[in-house]
């Protein structure tokens, strides 16, 4: 995209702050803004739709903010250049592979640099999964975590765990399950264990995680098997280390 | 524990100036007696190994009644009482182990001595018990001392400590460079309003870097502080955030704890304005309660599903730090987590003394 014209938006939930930007990104040649993006959820539907080649991603924004943006977006990110008020989340911007960061009140020099950063760049900046996992183990995230976001297209939905019932693996995906609905994730079995409160989850299965609030019945399945029955009726398989686990946690 | 038994090294000296002690008493005994030296070691050194630590537990009588005004009687009376009975305590062992010696020996030789020696045994008794409790009033006393400058130096700390975090989270870097970004985009558009808000800001900084927290401002200043605050911040968040004050007027002149509302201001702005995609209102309100006023911030809540972030909750412990100390434990900092409001409240105490010298000034 060398001399192309390069398509941007600012996501940055303070209006006066995305106007600073684009006064300056006024000043250069060859960048269209084609969108202004006041919270994480737009900034999602926004990418999605209209595909730009750049983004501009303000870190702190309500509900969703920078970091949870990109990881929505995963390997369908264009190239992303932070933009911060302190430079404290820096070096995590960095290793979610952002192209560029940049301070604010942001200088007309350090931007065309960021530009130019971007030009020299083939293709977007889009994650892979080991890359949105580095992303995810850098950020001081609240752990056990207290909601899943997911993105279904271009809709960004925000699951609280507690109204999951359970986990189920499928390939490099899991589906997450709450009453009446089931959402797919990228995400590792493995991970997702580390980061739900151990006192409600239970890895009862190498494909099934369970929330014990939903938990009904343990019941025998053959001699050496057993099954779980949940609250929605579902019947999922234990291991043997599942129900060792199982035991020690009820 | 008595101090003899806290270190190995103060319970070797004791035992060694206890046989000292010993000496000279079989030496005086030995003078009035008949026994011989091997007798009179045989029969006094057990007894006396028993009463040093007999006498030692005078510490804990020492311990429950200390030394104090108005109480020397009583103390002394105690202390006179325990070292009677422990002098004939002691008289009674030394009998006791007398009769059990002439027992093993057929002979009543150690009771026969032991009557001679048994009115300097008690006065010894007495005597050694009132010097050892002495003793241990004194190292109360040196104990006491070092327990009391230790807690003024703690206190000192803390205070310091609170002055230093406050100090340090007057002015938050986010909010300094987010306002001087959104100024840089105002000045273009809208000049007047653009300066109107640094001069907020001016004033927002200067009252903040003059902060100290030994010192007392007036309520009205205070408010001031805030006003400015805000007005800064609804520039950057603008119609997210809408604000109202509620100031009782007599209070306005009262003498409050500096930076007593920004705290609370802050958190409002953070928590309940911009974790919130629609943002919210904020409603401050200085009332009259009691002898003293109550200061209450009232924002909406987070949304639920919103991670804590690291640190959270540090201003307002922070502030409730500084205000136990500044008003010794009779101000009071309360959080009233409600499903559609989020309220902290301040009660502190109005200091009468403060108040008149205002007032006066006022009134002039």
């Amino acid at each position: 995209m060398s001399e192309q014209t390069i398509r941007v938006i600012i996501a940055d939930d303070e209006e006066l702050s995305r106007k600073a930007l684009k006064n300056e990104l006024a000043q250069l040649p060859g960048i269209e803004i084609i969108g202004e993006c006041e919270n994480g959820f737009f900034t999602v539907k926004e990418v999605m739709e209209t595909r730009p080649d750049l983004l501009f991603l303000d870190i702190q924004m309500p509900r969703l903010d920078g970091f949870d943006v990109l990881e929505l977006l995963g390997a369908e990110a264009p190239a992303v250049v932070f933009v911060t008020a302190f430079d404290e989340y820096a070096v995590r911007a960095f290793e979610a592979r952002a192209v560029d960061y940049l301070l604010k009140p942001v200088r007309a020099e350090r931007l065309k640099k960021a530009i130019a950063q971007v030009r020299r760049m083939t293709t977007g900046s889009g994650l892979n999964q080991s890359q949105q996992h580095l992303l995810d183990d850098h950020r001081e995230k609240q752990i056990p975590i207290i909601r899943i976001l997911v993105r279904t297209g271009t809709d960004v939905q925000v699951i609280p765990v507690a109204e999951i019932s359970h986990f189920q693996a499928e390939d490099d995906y899991v589906r997450i399950h709450t009453q009446g609905r089931s959402w797919l994730k990228s995400e590792r079995m493995n991970r997702l264990e580390q980061l739900l409160d151990p006192r409600l989850f239970c890895r009862i299965h190498r494909s099934f995680i369970i929330n014990i609030q939903f938990l009904k019945a343990i019941e025998p399945y053959s001699k050496e098997s057993r099954v779980v029955k949940l609250n929605s009726g579902e019947v999922l398989p234990v291991s043997r280390e599942g129900y060792t686990r199982l035991k020690a946690l009820l | 524990m008595p101090p003899l038994f806290r270190t190995r090294r103060y319970l070797l000296m004791g035992l060694s100036l206890w046989m000292v002690l010993a000496a000279l008493l079989e030496s005086i005994v030995f003078r009035l007696t008949s026994l011989n030296a091997w007798q009179l070691a045989l029969w006094l050194t057990p007894p006396i190994i028993v009463e040093f630590f007999v006498i030692t537990a005078n510490w804990y009588i020492c311990r429950i009644s200390p030394l104090q005004r108005g109480q020397y009687t009583r103390v002394f009376l105690l202390q006179a009482l325990a070292a009677s009975v422990n002098a004939i305590l002691f008289l009674g062992i030394l009998h006791g182990y007398a009769w059990f010696l002439n027992h093993l020996s057929d002979s009543p030789l150690w009771s026969m001595e032991a009557a001679k020696v048994s009115i300097l045994l008690v006065v010894i008794g007495f005597v050694l018990y009132i010097v050892i409790a002495l003793f241990h009033y004194l190292v109360i006393s040196l104990e006491d001392r070092i327990l009391i400058e230790q807690r003024l130096l703690e206190e000192k700390l803390a205070t310091v400590q609170a002055e230093f975090r406050a100090l340090r989270n007057t002015i938050h870097p986010h909010f300094l460079f987010n306002t001087l970004t959104a100024l840089s985009a105002l000045g273009k558009e809208d000049f007047p309003r653009a300066r109107e808000t640094l001069l907020n800001l001016a004033d927002f900084l200067r009252y903040s870097l003059r902060f100290q927290q030994e010192s007392n401002v007036t309520l009205q200043e205070e408010i001031d502080h805030a006003g400015n605050y805000l007005s800064v911040e609804k520039m950057r968040l603008g119609k997210r955030l809408e604000f109202s004050f509620q100031v009782d007027e007599e209070l306005t002149t009262m003498p409050v704890m500096s930076l007593t509302l920004l705290p609370l201001v802050e958190n409002a702005v953070k928590h309940g304005i911009q974790s919130r995609l629609e943002g919210g209102t904020i409603h401050i309100t200085a009332q009259a309660s009691g002898d003293g006023m109550r200061i209450t911030v009232n924002n909406p809540p987070t949304p639920p599903d919103t991670p804590r972030p690291a640190g959270e909750g540090l201003g307002l412990r922070t502030l409730e730090r500084r205000l136990s100390i500044y008003y010794q434990g009779k101000a009071h900092l309360q959080i009233n987590t409600g499903s559609d409001r989020f309220t902290v409240s301040v009660s502190i105490p109005i200091d009468q003394k403060q108040d008149r010298t205002i007032q006066g000034g006022v009134h002039e």
